[in-house]
C-alpha cells in the first residue's frame, strides 16, 4: 500500500543515529496519531507485529490496533557495543535478534577491514537480514543507510553493503546519510577511509546527505550552555544525543511528505529526480528551519502535546525568517555556506572554510558541472544545481512561491536551470513546532 | 432520490423551497425525451484528483443553484440548462462520473473519504473539516455579501455548498508501484503507462457503459508532475484506440514559473507533444494565472492550492457545460462576420444544447491547432462594461476560433413576470474584427448563452479560445527545456526509462511546430 523503507545502522556512529531517529520517529508518529491505530503513515517506518502469532498484521483499512511495534531496521556493528546499548535501552524492544548483524572484534577504524575482509565474511547474513526485512515490504521504496566516513566499520562495511544492495535489490532508492569526520578528529586513519568511502558513495548510491560534527555541535552549542564535546568515538555525552536528533530531525522531514497528507505530496524518488542531474553529483546540502530547540522527543513525553514552542504563526514575517534561514549558513548541517562570496582559483574551494583535501574524489566532478556554468574565474557565488524545499506545516503554496521569488537574487543558480526549485508541501509539523522548512541543495559549495 | 440532492438549505426562503421542488419534474421528463450526452472525466494525478474533486463541487454547485429571484429567463429554460449539467457530469442521483487514478493512495483515499459516503447532511462543515479551511469564493462571496447586502450572492457561499454528490468507490483505480511517477514523465509513460494503462482503460471503459449517450471525456492532469502527465498522455493515447468517436478534451494544469518541480519544463515538452497527435482539445490552464486571480480580484494574501483549484474551476465549469446557442439577432451579428448558429434549433428556449463535443468541434476544426485557453470575466453591474470585455479579449490575439458565452441573466428589466426574453447583449466589437482570426475559418466566433449564473455572479462572459494565448506556455517549456537539453542535465533520468535522445528530439521538433502554427496566424 504505502512505500517502506528500511533503515540500516552500520557502526557505532551509525546506531547512535538510529537510536535518535526511531525516538524521532515515534514521538511524531505518536503525535500525529491519537487514536493508537496502525495506520498507513507508520507502516513507512514501522511493522505490526501480532506477538502471540510472530505474525506481521496486515495494515488492513488503517485501523487495525497496535500489538507490537517493530522498526524496519538492520543493526550492524562489528563490535557487540553499541548493538546490545541499542537492545538494552528503551528503544529494545522495537527490534528483536534477528534485526541485528554482530561481528566481534571491530574494524579497527580501517575502511579496509571492513570492505575487504568483513566485507565477504559477513556477506550472507547481511544479505539475509535485508532480505528479511524486505520481504515484509508490501512495496520497498528506499533504503537508508546512516554510517559515519571516518571509522572501520561504518565507512568500510556500509560502502560494502551499497554495492551488496545494489546488486540485489537495483530498483530500491539507495540514501545514505554520512557523518564526515571533524577537523580536530582523534582517528588518524579517518582521511584514507573519508576517501575510500566517498568514491564507493559516488558510485552506488543514490542520493548522500553528508553531515559533519563540526556544524551540528555548533547548533547544539547555540541551544544552550555549550555541549559536552568529547571527541568522536568516546561519546555517549548528552552533546551527542542533541547533535544525533538533528540528524533524525533531517530523515523525519524528509520522509515527512511520503508519509502524511498535504497539498504536494513528494515521493523520496522524486527527491533523486529533481536534485540529481548528473548521476554523480548526488550529494545534497540539508539545513533545517527554523532550527529545533529541542529534540522533539524531548518536547514530547508521552502523554501531552505541548503548545507551539517555536511560537511559529504563520506571519509573513516569521515566514521570511524561515526561509532565509533555511540558506545561512548556521542552518548548515554540513559546514558549507550556499551564499559565500567566493573567488575559485583553484581546485580546493578555499572559500568554503577549512575543506580538506581528501575529497578530491567528486571535487572534480563538481567543477566540471560549474564548467558548464560559467568560467571558474567568474564563479563567484556558489551555484545551486537544484535546491527542494520541503516545508511542513500550515503553509500555502503562494507562501513558497513569494519567498522563493524573494530569495531568487540572493541564490545564484545554474543559468540552464533558473528555476531549479521543488517544493513540497506537508500538512503535518514536526512536534512542537507549527511550521518547518527542511532545505536540500545540490550545490557546488559542498566542495 | 432526487429531491433529497436539490432541497434548500433550512434558512432559504418558503417561496424558493417550493419553486425548488417543483423544478424537480421537468428534469425528469427532460430526461427522457432528449437524453443529455454525458461527460465522463478521468482525474490523473495529484493535481488532477484535487482539482477533480473541487470541479466536481462546483458543478454540483452550478446545477443545484437556485433559480434568479428576477429576470427574463423563462423557467423552463434554466430548468432545461440545470438538468443538461447535472445530466452531463453525474448519475444516479448525484455520483460523479468520473474515474480516479493515481499511482499512489493517499489523494485517492483524502478525496473519495470526503466524498465517497452516501449523503452528507452539512457539506459545508465536512469541507472545512477536510480542508481545513473555507473556500475562496466562500469567503469573497461573504465578504461582498455583507458589503452589497445583495442577496443573491449568498447561496454560493451559504448551504448549498458541500454534499449531495459523491464519488462511486469503485471507480478508483489506484496504480501501485514501488513508487510514484517520481516527477519523471518517462516513468509515468513507459513504466506506469505499460503496466496500468489496461487497469485505467477498463475503469473508464466500466463508466463509460453507464451513459446513454457519450460525448466526450475530459482528461484532468498536471503538466508538471510525473504520474499526471506521463501515465495521463499514455491513457489518452490508448483511449484514442480505444473510443475514436468520443470526443477527448485534455485539461492541464502548469505549474508555478517560479519552479515547483524542477522536471516541469521536459515533462510539459513530453505531454504537449504527445497530446497534439492524439488530444481533440488540450485546454491549458496556469496556476500562475489562478494565482493572480487569487491576488487581485479575489483579494487572498495567501491563496492555497484549495482557492487556486477552485479559480480554475470556475472557467472551467463554463468551458465543460451545455450551453445554448445564441438563435437571436443572426442578421446584425452575420452582417457583421460569420456568426455560428447552430444548425439543430430544437427545444422550446432558443438554440440548441450545445455539448461538450460540439464545442471542441467548432473550436479545434484543424488538427494542428488544439491548445484552447479559458477565461471569465464576471459583470457585476447592470450595463454592459465594453472595456471589460475588451480587457477579456487582450490575451486573444491571433486566433483559430472562439467561444463567447454569456453566463445569468440577460441585462435588462426586473420583473420575472415580464414573458419574453430580451436577446443576450451583443458582443463587445473587438471580437467582431475579421482580422482577429485566421482566414480560413469560416465561422470563427459562436456566440452562446446559458441561463445560469456562474459561481454566483449575476452575469459572466466566458472566453474559450483556440488562439496565440497560448505561445507564452509553449515558448516557455521549449526555450527553458533547450537550456537543460543542451547541459545534459536529467537526461539519464529519463534514459533509465526509455526517453533516449531521439525521443527529446521529437518532443522538441512536436512542440515547436506547434509554435510555428501558432505564429503563422498574424
Amino acid at each position: 500500500m504505502v512505500r517502506e523503507i528500511v533503515s540500516i545502522h552500520v557502526g557505532q556512529c551509525g546506531n547512535q543515529i538510529g537510536r535518535a531517529f526511531w525516538k524521532e520517529a515515534l514521538a511524531e508518529h505518536a503525535s500525529a496519531n491519537v487514536d493508537g491505530v496502525f495506520d498507513d503513515c507508520m507502516s513507512t517506518f514501522f511493522r505490526n507485529v501480532d506477538n502471540r502469532t510472530n505474525r506481521n498484521v496486515a495494515i488492513g483499512d488503517g485501523r487495525q490496533p497496535i500489538y507490537d511495534l517493530k522498526a524496519r531496521a538492520i543493526l550492524i556493528d562489528m563490535e557487540t557495543g553499541p548493538v546490545s546499548e541499542t537492545n538494552r535501552g528503551e528503544l529494545g524492544e522495537l527490534f528483536d535478534e534477528r534485526q541485528f548483524v554482530t561481528g566481534v572484534s571491530g574494524a579497527g577504524n580501517n575502511w579496509a577491514h571492513g570492505n575487504v575482509i568483513y566485507g565477504p565474511e559477513y556477506n550472507d547474513e547481511l544479505l539475509e537480514a535485508v532480505r528479511r526485512a524486505a520481504e515484509t515490504c508490501d512495496s520497498l521504496q528506499s533504503f537508508f543507510l546512516m554510517h559515519s566516513l571516518g571509522g572501520g566499520t561504518g565507512s568500510g562495511l556500509g560502502t560494502y553493503l551499497l554495492t551488496l544492495l545494489e546488486d540485489h535489490f537495483p530498483d530500491v532508492y539507495r540514501f545514505s546519510t554520512v557523518v564526515f569526520p571533524s577537523e580536530d578528529d582523534d582517528v588518524i586513519t579517518s582521511p584514507y577511509n573519508s576517501v575510500l568511502a566517498l568514491s564507493e558513495l559516488t558510485e552506488h548510491a543514490h542520493c548522500v546527505l553528508p553531515v559533519d560534527n563540526a556544524s551540528l555541535a555548533n547548533i547544539v552549542a547555540s541551544w544552550d550552555s555549550g555541549p559536552d564535546l568529547r571527541p568522536v568515538g568516546t561519546g555517549t555525552s548528552s552533546g551527542f544525543d542533541s547533535m544525533n536528533s538533528l540528524v533524525a530531525r533531517l530523515l523525519t522531514d524528509l520522509t515527512a511528505s511520503m508519509r502524511f497528507a498535504g497539498d504536494l505530496n513528494v515521493d523520496l524518488n522524486e527527491i533523486t529526480t529533481n536534485l540529481v542531474p548528473f548521476p554523480r553529483l548526488h550529494y545534497l546540502l540539508s539545513s533545517v528551519s527554523p532550527l529545533p530547540t529541542r529534540s522533539s522527543a524531548e518536547v514530547f513525553d508521552g502523554r501531552t502535546i505541548p503548545p507551539a514552542a517555536a511560537g511559529f504563526d504563520g506571519r509573513p514575517r516569521r515566514m521570511a525568517q524561515m526561509f532565509s534561514g533555511a540558506f545561512s549558513a548556521s542552518n548548515m548541517l554540513m559546514r558549507a555556506d550556499p551564499r559565500f562570496v567566493a573567488v575559485v582559483t583553484s581546485c580546493d574551494c578555499n572559500g568554503t572554510g577549512h575543506r580538506l583535501g581528501w575529497i578530491r574524489t567528486f571535487v572534480g566532478a563538481y567543477l566540471m558541472a560549474s564548467h558548464v556554468c560559467l568560467p571558474r574565474e567568474l564563479c563567484r557565488r556558489s551555484k545551486f544545481l537544484a535546491c527542494g524545499l520541503l516545508v511542513r506545516g500550515e503553509v500555502v503554496v503562494s507562501d513558497v512561491n513569494a519567498n522563493i521569488e524573494r530569495l531568487a537574487a540572493e541564490l545564484d543558480m545554474v543559468h540552464w536551470n533558473p528555476e531549479g526549485y521543488k517544493i513540497g508541501l506537508c500538512s503535518v509539523p514536526p512536534v512542537g513546532t507549527t511550521q518547518s522548512l527542511l532545505c536540500l541543495s545540490n550545490n557546488c559549495c559542498i566542495m | 432520490m432526487a429531491p433529497c440532492v436539490l432541497a434548500p438549505s433550512s434558512n432559504t426562503s418558503h417561496s424558493l423551497s417550493l419553486s425548488l421542488l417543483a423544478a424537480v419534474r421537468p428534469w425528469d421528463r427532460a430526461q427522457h425525451s432528449r437524453g443529455a450526452m454525458s461527460v465522463v472525466t478521468v482525474q490523473v494525478g495529484q493535481c488532477g484528483n484535487q482539482l477533480g474533486a473541487s470541479l466536481f463541487q462546483a458543478l454540483h454547485d452550478h446545477a443545484s443553484q437556485p433559480p434568479a429571484h428576477h429576470g427574463h429567463t423563462s423557467g423552463t429554460e434554466s430548468e432545461r440548462a440545470r438538468s443538461a449539467c447535472r445530466q452531463s457530469f453525474f448519475r444516479d442521483g448525484g455520483v460523479a462520473r468520473a474515474v480516479i487514478i493515481d499511482t499512489e493512495p493517499k489523494v485517492i483515499q483524502r478525496i473519495v473519504a470526503t466524498r465517497g459516503r452516501a449523503e452528507e447532511s452539512t457539506g459545508a462543515g465536512a469541507r472545512r473539516a477536510a480542508g481545513g479551511r473555507e473556500s475562496a469564493y466562500g469567503k469573497t462571496a461573504q465578504r461582498r455579501t455583507n458589503t452589497t447586502g445583495d442577496r443573491n450572492h449568498s447561496t454560493v457561499g451559504g448551504g448549498s455548498r458541500g454534499g449531495g454528490w459523491r464519488y462511486d468507490s469503485g471507480t478508483q483505480v489506484c496504480c501501485h508501484a514501488q513508487g510514484g511517477a517520481a516527477n519523471n514523465w518517462a516513468y509515468g509513460y513507459h513504466a506506469h503507462g505499460a503496466t496500468f494503462s489496461e487497469a485505467c482503460l477498463e475503469g473508464v471503459r466500466r463508466e463509460t457503459e453507464r451513459c446513454d449517450r457519450l460525448t466526450g471525456l475530459c482528461i484532468l492532469h498536471s503538466l508538471a508532475g510525473g504520474t499526471g502527465s506521463g501515465l495521463g498522455t499514455c491513457l489518452t493515447e490508448a483511449l484514442r484506440d480505444e473510443l475514436p468517436s468520443a470526443f477527448l478534451l485534455n485539461t492541464v494544469v502548469g505549474a508555478h514559473s517560479s519552479g515547483e518541480v524542477i522536471l516541469q519544463n521536459y515533462n510539459t515538452l513530453f505531454t504537449l507533444s504527445k497530446l497534439a497527435k492524439c488530444s481533440d482539445g488540450v485546454l491549458v490552464v496556469e496556476n500562475d494565472a489562478a494565482t493572480a486571480v487569487c491576488r487581485k480580484l479575489l483579494r487572498l494574501e495567501r491563496p492555497s492550492h484549495t482557492d487556486l483549484n477552485e479559480v480554475i474551476c470556475s472557467s472551467l465549469v463554463a468551458a465543460l457545460t451545455p450551453t445554448t446557442t445564441a438563435t437571436t439577432a443572426p442578421a446584425a451579428s452575420a452582417s457583421a462576420m460569420g456568426t455560428g448558429v447552430g444548425q439543430g434549433g430544437g427545444g422550446e428556449g432558443g438554440g440548441m444544447l450545445l455539448h461538450l463535443g460540439d464545442k471542441l468541434a467548432h473550436l479545434c476544426p484543424n488538427k494542428d491547432f488544439v491548445f484552447l485557453r479559458a477565461s471569465i470575466v464576471p459583470q457585476e453591474s447592470t450595463a454592459f462594461e465594453g472595456s471589460r470585455g475588451e480587457r477579456i479579449g487582450v490575451g486573444l490575439n491571433q486566433s483559430v476560433a472562439s467561444l463567447l458565452t454569456f453566463h445569468g441573466t440577460p441585462v435588462g428589466g426586473s420583473g420575472a413576470t415580464q414573458p419574453p426574453p430580451p436577446p443576450p447583449p451583443p458582443p463587445p466589437e473587438c471580437f467582431r474584427i475579421r482580422g482577429l482570426y485566421a482566414g480560413w475559418s469560416p465561422t470563427p466566433l459562436m456566440e452562446c448563452r446559458s441561463p445560469l449564473r456562474l459561481h454566483g455572479h449575476e452575469r459572466a462572459i466566458s472566453l474559450l479560445s483556440n488562439s496565440q494565448a497560448v505561445l507564452g506556455v509553449l515558448e516557455t517549456a521549449v526555450g527553458r527545456s533547450r537550456d537543460m537539453f543542451s547541459a545534459g542535465a536529467y537526461v539519464h533520468q529519463y534514459a533509465q526509462f526509455g526517453a533516449e535522445r531521439e525521443d527529446f528530439e521529437e518532443a522538441f521538433l512536436g512542440v515547436e511546430q506547434a509554435v510555428e502554427n501558432y505564429r503563422s496566424l498574424g
